[in-house]
């Protein structure tokens, strides 16, 4: 359909422009300005800078090659990326697992952990650290895009391409370790949205 | 605080992306882009050779009347000074007839459609080449698809007036991978393909494509791929090919192809996939070829890069051309003299309205970089370098809702500032562009109308 494509990128989309590109690949050049910083973010987050500048590049490299995929009248292409960047996260476990360790081993963790409001719970972090690196892959990969990248749980499902329901159970036993972790020092579980919103 | 509350406490605040991060990751995501266009786009139209082949008339030209309407118009504008305006891509003319080759039209001469018919098809490239040793002489050739997947280069077009009349020209077997035809005059052109039984062959016409001699190649070339012949005289040639299994290598004749020298390349040539030859009489050479990156997978995915070599003494010795580092492919190269080439080159940005060329003024043993400004930035099909100020580039844009935008670019100062050229209506793809002379090129071009497109022949000039 002639003109099917014929949105300004600043106004198109995500998946307009997805679309768009399977015809004009340049077009793909959006998609990349819009996220890379976000994916950087995560994978950074999750596997140090060094790794993160490399493996962003190839989240986009992969998503390029795979935007057939990409299902039609989707319009945020982020939970795509963040599978993505998930799936190179796993690859490379090994490196977050030393992350998580050097992260725990840093108690005071001024130069790792963010500002905190006590010493005390800086230790609470230090151990949360642990217990986070103690979590079997699936149940962290859903609870930090969670908690840290804010998606919703049908966010998380399409990133992960599992059921919604299977992403509720990973990160509510995610949270059940947590809590025993840590000692009950936590409150109440609730089922709090990610900063997303759009269960 | 609850557990999510503290796990929102460890996520480290990271720094953004450094500059570097961002720039080598577009740079990889553009190769990809590039490459997948460089492929794609002209893969999406297939040319097939009809062989039931008749001469026909040509396509009729624009009448006089037209023709003078054209020119009454245009001194017009001049007149009024309504010029187009700056900056708008492929309605921007060239500024017209100061310098040599600068045109600000192209015209139609011959539409080949009775020879090669396009089939709409997202497999195959077409490779089309076109070979203009004179002002008037051309020979065009296509693959021509004996199935899905196995091509043949065995039939020519052939014209010496100009591309009023074309004669047919038929190798005598069919090649299943050949070299663009080189041509030294209007009579004598040469390839070396691999004929179906795997053998290397060497064909020569001396008579303007009337008829073939063949002779065996270098045995060495059986199965090859990548490949760049060009040839000085009707005896000497030079050949840069890789074979099946060991690295590209040059081959030298200088006896019509009866026998052959093997001359190494340099180590650093590696796997290369030749892609472009050119040597003038006087003994320089230059080559290009493409190889995967050494470091392999990187983190970005196997990146293609480019080499250039250059021989002073007509190929028997090669050395590494001093050239920037991080060269895209160089697709197309052309030299005006033995001293000045001109290559495709360094890939930008995506999205960057630059485009990079490399310019050579030492025979090809050292090359800079040249901002080419007004040239678009990818799908550059063709160079074409008569004199050592003015150049023709062929390429496609890229898409838009109406289809291909193909362009035809000219330089009068090697490369560093070009306009794009008014072209007949429906050009989507100029595949190829030669000049024979500093005031006459022809491209071979797609010329789609409503309901379909077929292989025409542009001239130079209005």
């Amino acid at each position: 359909v002639r003109g099917e494509f014929e949105v300004s990128d600043h106004l198109a989309s995500d998946g307009e422009i997805v679309a768009a590109s399977l015809r004009e690949p340049e077009r793909f050049a959006s998609i990349f300005e819009r996220h890379f910083a976000t994916i950087h973010h995560y994978l950074a987050r999750r596997l140090g800078e060094d790794l993160a500048d490399d493996l962003a590049a190839q989240v986009f490299l992969v998503a390029f090659e795979r935007r057939h995929t990409f299902r039609a009248g989707t319009t945020d292409v982020r939970p795509w990326l963040y599978g993505i960047a998930t799936n190179l996260v796993r690859n490379n476990r090994r490196a977050e697992r030393r992350l998580l360790a050097a992260m725990g081993r840093l108690s005071g963790g001024r130069d790792v952990l963010p500002e905190t409001e006590s010493a005390a719970s800086a230790g609470d972090l230090a151990e949360l650290t642990r217990a986070l690196a103690a979590l079997n892959q699936t149940q962290r990969d859903a609870l930090l895009l969670h908690a840290w990248e804010g998606l919703s749980h049908s966010e998380i499902a399409r990133s992960l391409g599992v059921p919604e329901g299977t992403v509720a159970s990973r990160i509510a036993r995610a949270r059940r370790h947590l809590r025993q972790v840590l000692g009950g020092t936590g409150s109440a579980p609730h089922q709090r949205q990610g900063q997303g919103g759009k269960t | 605080m609850n557990d999510l509350t503290r796990l929102r406490e460890l996520r480290t605040e990271v720094p953004p992306p450094s500059p570097e991060a961002w720039a080598n990751a577009r740079l990889a995501l553009q190769r990809a882009v590039l490459e997948e266009r460089d492929t794609r786009v002209p893969s999406a139209l297939r040319l097939r050779y009809r062989a039931a082949h008749r001469p026909r008339p040509r396509r009729a030209v624009p009448s006089v009347l037209a023709a003078a309407v054209v020119v009454l118009v245009v001194v017009l504008v001049v007149a009024l000074g309504v010029g187009a305006p700056k900056g708008t891509g492929h309605q921007e003319s060239a500024t017209g007839g100061q310098h040599g080759l600068v045109h600000s039209t192209w015209k139609l001469v011959s539409d080949l459609s009775s020879s090669w018919s396009v089939v709409s098809d997202a497999s195959l490239e077409p490779g089309v080449h076109l070979a203009c040793p004179t002002s008037s002489t051309c020979y065009a050739n296509t693959l021509t698809d004996l199935s899905r997947y196995s091509l043949s280069y065995s039939q020519f077009e052939v014209t010496h007036d100009g591309g009023n009349t074309w004669q047919q020209s038929n190798l005598p077997v069919t090649l299943s991978a050949a070299t663009p035809l080189s041509c030294v005059d209007a009579d004598t052109c040469a390839t070396l393909g691999i004929d179906g039984s795997g053998q290397s062959e060497f064909f020569e016409t001396t008579d303007g494509g009337e008829s073939w001699v063949t002779v065996a190649g270098p045995s060495q070339l059986s199965g090859m791929i990548g490949q760049a012949l060009w040839c000085t005289s009707a005896s000497a040639c030079v050949a840069v090919v890789q074979g099946p299994k060991g690295p590209a290598a040059a081959y030298i004749t200088s006896n019509a192809g009866a026998t052959w020298s093997e001359s190494p390349l340099p180590a650093a040539f590696g796997d290369g996939f030749p892609v472009s030859l050119q040597c003038s009489s006087s003994g320089a050479c230059v080559a290009a070829g493409v190889s995967e990156n050494p470091q392999g997978n990187v983190g970005l995915g196997p990146i293609l890069y480019s080499t250039i070599l250059y021989s002073t003494d007509g190929g028997a010795t090669w050395a590494l051309a001093a050239a920037p580092s991080g060269l895209g492919q160089p697709i197309s190269l052309s030299c005006a003299d033995s001293s000045d080439c001109l290559a495709r080159a360094a890939t930008a940005p995506i999205g960057a309205a630059r485009t990079w060329l490399l310019a050579s003024t030492d025979g090809g043993a050292s090359w800079q970089l040249v901002h080419a400004t007004g040239l678009p930035s990818s799908g550059l099909t063709g160079l074409s370098c008569p004199d050592t100020s003015d150049c023709w580039a062929s390429g496609f844009g890229g898409l838009d809702s109406h289809g291909f935008q193909g362009f035809l670019a000219s330089t009068a100062d090697f490369g560093k500032t070009w306009q794009q050229a008014q072209l007949p209506q429906g050009i989507i793809v100029p595949f190829d562009v030669q000049c024979p002379t500093s005031t006459t090129c022809y491209a071979l071009a797609l010329q789609r109308s409503a309901r379909s497109a077929s292989l025409v022949l542009l001239a130079s000039g209005n």
